[in-house]
């Protein structure tokens, strides 16, 4: 199996040593997987590898011999790719190769990012771009020939040791050469002190959706490797593959091909794999005992829209219309066939997909929903998006093509190897003999070959410690009353040397290293009446977590309190204890100056006082608000009552008859006109508050409507005095009014004719009948 | 051979002249001074066509190409188009290239293996500039300059580079082109390597202003000086002696 996951491209050096051979997550040799245990540190730690130690020769040359090497440059330089990192390659394909890599294109154009930032920059040597850590999707063949320069190397090894250091610090996240989408492995039979081989699998293929988060549980993880551990498969002769392809062959001859007839092989252990990407589908069960695919579909479709990009699906909804042109029908249809194609696939490897122990899954995320199977079935369909076995794929992936399912499937199911060593730096050092020399009561680290193993009762105890105060249930009062009863147990782990300061580091918990003490753990859950307690029984606040503290962002355990309450702990402690704990430098703490306890208490009520002036100053703008809103309320209640009698006294006016603007009086017509425009702003609705009439404030909404009415009646009556006295069949024809009945037309549209203006069309008739259809 | 020359008073011949190894386009221009040049130098060996592009005279920079092909911007005539078809080799495919970066000689260089090209070209004119002519492309710059075309000139013998590319950068070209580099300049300090310099596998024409120095340099990287079509039996005279006696 190991074999055929190799890939082809990555060229891998015979090695002599067992452990560096590939091999697939199924198949850990079984003397690494007895003590295989996840390593907390490397999960975090951003350790380098050694795989630009080439770099360092690359040449530096002097302005002095760029002249001589300028003019004997008729050599051709070794094959480098700078942008980067000074990459160096085997032979000019590798690098033409590898100018064809994401990984290069990421790289090239964060080059170019810089560039356009820095355009004068003529810094030289350094790549202030920081090109990004190969990853090892891109190329997992390399991984362990990377390995393998690593043991060759060793006369580098003093050079490089402080990159090792300053690395990770300088260069951020993005330098992390161990890649965070895998979960690191030590082995516990290490070959040397000062070099691990790590084993990395990929995390998602280990946990469960959902739980990608910083907590995994190192116990569940391991039992997960475990349980995808095949049992080696028996070496079969020549002749028994035969036969057994034979019968295969038979079997599918017969007519029982299909899913029901892969389910003879009831040890048969089976993962899916399908991937769908504009408009290419590809999927395949794979028995991963053998490598090989049980079943195999691609197909294409034309989906995505050309040169725009995108499906045509998400064109639609985005511009809010269906495109009507013919590539987007085609398009849309070629859509619709294509889920329908998956569908029908689908079912048809549903007793498959039912028995896959994972099922990686690349589909993008519009197109889930129905993806297994037509929304309109959704209880039956073969597998659930919320499935546990549903795993997303951890690394890039091309065009969904068989051949990029093999190189995915083998690339995810190869554990990547890598070396790494352990720092050890001075400071640390330094710091351990001041602890040694003064503090009794803190464990030391010792760095002397003889390293006594710490009590594993002690160290369990503490652990158990630990939980408990991570244990929400838990009161500060049970846990320091459980500690006073073990107190000598306590006094115990803590003073015994052979337990290290960062004693806790060593727990199961991926998250153990940014809690190494009990006093980090109590502090970062805000236990600030353990705090003390753990003080006085010998606990060191000097402890970072991480060390050395300047390089690994390490933080003493006030720095990593909870709430403002336990840091004050921290500093009472302080100002309570200054000289009568030795050897505690509370600087080095990092605990700010002391405060005593009135002090504390002070701003406390500070805080409570300026807590009780805010919910004051909150109730006085409720009652504000409420009290503003209740009077609106009010004078909408007050304009529509106003607007009914308006609309009533407008309502009697025209009952008696006669609209006669123009005999109207200023007065009488504003009045009027007032009601109308009332009426009109109640036809809005509660798009515009009433205003109430006459002397009542009035709305602007309301306001405007009524200036509006003022100005047209205003210019009609200008229109009317201007014109020629008109015929008298014309001077009724107001513009407020029918020409023939005289009834208003506001809020009607009139029946048009000539320059008659009718409220029906009976009216018009009417005039029609009295003046003839063709005028003049 | 390297060989100065001018077009009407302007020492950017790469800009009005484009040279590879089957062909040659010179710019139409007032007089014929300019193109007897390249007549003289390359007669008898590959076609000189004269020839506008999109009715401009700056065919160097419009156009890129090498033995196998030439590309012309879709802003190309179809009488132009026509006119190259019917005066180039049969062997030369030709092609318009619907792009946006339309100076396609600013923004490719290449030989005939290897193009280098703008890192903002359109993934298709990437295809095209493979299939075209056949090589492999790689997106570039040149000493931070995305303009690969205008600083630099490369044939299949050696390359010549603008003068502040940096020495890990000459390395890494080197390796991915196959021939050395070197930087330098043209026409007495020009750093516009591409306007300055048309070249060949056998020739080199450099803009009048061009210093002796700089053409000593010229004709060293790009193994000019004896590389005459003859110089191959000169090369081989000893050796075939030596067989066939």
């Amino acid at each position: 199996m190991s074999a055929t996951l190799n890939k082809g491209k990555g060229v891998s050096k015979p090695n002599a040593k067992v452990q560096q051979q590939k091999f697939s997550i199924f198949n850990f040799p079984p003397s690494l997987l007895e003590d295989l245990r996840l390593s907390p540190e490397l999960n975090r730690l951003v350790t380098s590898q050694s795989k630009d130690v080439a770099g360092e020769q690359a040449h530096h040359s002097t302005p002095d011999n760029d002249m001589l090497r300028a003019f004997a440059s008729t050599r051709i330089a070794q094959p480098t790719c700078h942008t980067c990192g000074g990459e160096q390659f085997d032979s000019a394909e590798d690098q033409r190769l590898h100018f064809k890599t994401a990984w290069h294109r990421r790289n090239f154009a964060r080059k170019m990012e810089w560039r356009k930032k820095n355009p004068d920059d003529v810094s030289v040597g350094e790549y202030p771009w920081t090109p990004l850590a190969r990853d090892d999707d891109d190329e997992a063949g390399d991984e362990g020939e990377l390995s393998d320069n690593e043991d060759e190397d060793d006369e580098d090894r003093d050079a490089f040791d402080e990159d090792l250091l300053v690395a990770p610090r300088k260069h951020g996240k993005g330098d992390s050469r161990l890649s965070s989408g895998l979960l690191w492995f030590v082995s516990g039979n290490r070959e040397s002190l000062d070099k691990i081989t790590v084993y990395g699998v990929h995390r998602r293929i280990l946990v469960a959706k959902g739980t990608h988060g910083i907590h995994i549980d190192a116990g569940e993880v391991l039992a997960e490797l475990k349980r995808l551990q095949l049992p080696v498969a028996p070496q079969r002769t020549q002749a028994e593959l035969k036969q057994q392809k034979k019968l295969l062959l038979q079997g599918q001859s017969s007519g029982s091909q299909g899913p029901s007839s892969g389910a003879q092989g009831a040890e048969q252990h089976l993962w899916g794999f399908v991937a769908l990407d504009g408009g290419h589908f590809a999927g395949a069960i794979i028995d991963t005992q053998t490598g090989e695919f049980v079943a195999h579909k691609t197909f294409v479709r034309y989906t995505t829209r050309r040169k725009q990009g995108g499906s045509q699906s998400r064109q639609d909804n985005a511009m809010g219309f269906a495109a009507n042109s013919a590539g987007a029908q085609i398009r849309r249809y070629n859509e619709q066939k294509l889920q329908d194609e998956i569908h029908a696939l689908m079912d048809e490897w549903r007793p498959w997909l039912k028995r896959c122990e994972l099922v990686l899954v690349r589909v993008p995320r519009p197109n889930r929903q129905n993806f297994f199977g037509p929304a309109s079935t959704a209880a039956s369909h073969p597998l659930r998006w919320g499935d546990a076995r549903i795993r997303e794929v951890p690394v890039p992936m091309a065009r969904p093509s068989l051949a990029e399912l093999r190189r995915v499937y083998a690339d995810v199911t190869t554990v990547s190897i890598a070396t790494v060593r352990p720092v050890q730096p001075k400071k640390e050092k330094e710091a351990e003999t001041v602890v040694e020399s003064v503090d009794v009561e803190s464990g030391s680290e010792s760095d002397s070959t003889l390293e006594p193993e710490p009590r594993p009762d002690l160290l369990a105890f503490l652990h158990h410690v630990a939980k408990m105060i991570q244990d929400p249930a838990l009161s500060d009062d049970d846990i320091v009353a459980y500690l006073c009863e073990h107190l000598e147990q306590l006094l115990d782990a803590l003073s015994d040397p052979a337990v290290g300061l960062r004693y806790l580091t060593t727990t199961d918990t991926v998250q153990a290293h940014r809690t190494p003490t009990l006093l980090h753990v109590a502090s970062l859950f805000g236990r600030a009446d353990l705090v003390p307690f753990l003080l006085d029984n010998g606990e060191d606040p000097t402890v970072t977590s991480g060390h050395p503290p300047l390089f690994s962002g390490g933080v003493t355990a006030y720095e990593i309190a909870k709430d403002r309450r336990t840091r004050d702990v921290f500093r009472v402690y302080r100002s309570e204890h200054e000289g009568e704990l030795d050897g505690v430098e509370w600087s080095r703490a990092r605990v700010p100056p002391a405060i005593t306890r009135e002090q504390v208490k002070e701003n406390e009520e500070r805080e409570k006082a300026k807590k009780r002036k805010e919910k004051e100053r909150k109730k006085i703008k409720d009652r504000e608000r409420r009290e503003a809103l209740e009077r609106e309320r009010a004078a909408a209640l007050a304009d529509n009552e106003a607007l009914e009698q308006a609309m009533a006294s407008n309502r009697e006016k025209h009952s008696v008859g006669g609209n006669g603007v123009t005999r109207l009086t200023d007065a009488q017509l504003r009045a009027r006109m007032l009601s109308m425009a009332y009426a009109s702003a109640g036809s809005w609705g509660a798009t515009a508050p009433v205003a109430p009439p006459a002397e009542r404030p009035v709305s602007p909404a309301t306001q405007r409507a009524i200036d509006r009415e003022l100005r047209f009646q205003a210019a009609a009556r200008r229109q009317q005095q201007t014109a020629p006295a008109p015929a008298v069949s014309t001077s009724t024809n107001s513009a407020a009014g029918c020409t023939h009945c005289n009834k208003p037309l506001h809020g009607l549209v009139p029946f048009e004719q000539f320059d008659w203006q009718c409220c029906s069309l009976q009216c018009l008739h009417g005039h029609q009948a009295l003046y003839g259809t063709n005028q003049k | 051979m390297a060989v100065r020359a001018q077009f009407e008073n302007n020492n950017e011949i790469g800009v009005f002249s484009k040279l590879t190894n089957s062909y040659c386009l010179v710019a139409i221009g007032g007089s014929e001074n300019f193109y007897s040049v390249f007549e003289g130098e390359l007669g008898d060996v590959v076609p000189v066509v004269h020839t506008s592009i999109a009715g401009t005279r700056i065919i160097g920079r419009l156009t890129a190409g090498n033995r196998r092909g030439l590309l012309v911007p879709n802003s190309t005539t179809d009488q132009e188009l026509q006119h190259l078809r019917n005066s180039l080799p049969d062997s030369v495919a030709i092609q318009r290239i619907e792009e946006r970066l339309s100076a396609l000689g600013n923004v490719i260089a290449c030989n005939d293996y290897v193009a280098l090209v703008h890192p903002d070209l359109d993934r298709e004119t990437e295809e095209i500039i493979a299939d075209v002519l056949g090589v492999e492309v790689f997106r570039q710059t040149i000493a931070d300059n995305v303009l690969v075309g205008s600083y630099c000139a490369i044939s299949n013998q050696g390359g010549l580079v603008h003068p502040r590319t940096s020495l890990q950068d000459q390395d890494e070209l080197s390796s991915l082109l196959q021939v050395p580099l070197v930087a330098g300049t043209v026409n007495r300090g020009s750093d516009v390597i591409g306007g300055g310099l048309v070249v060949n596998d056998w020739t080199a024409f450099a803009g009048l202003d061009t210093t002796s120095t700089e053409l000593s340099v010229v004709e060293s990287i790009f193994k000019l000086q004896d590389s005459q079509p003859s110089a191959i039996v000169n090369d081989m005279r000893d050796s075939l002696i030596d067989n066939y006696s």
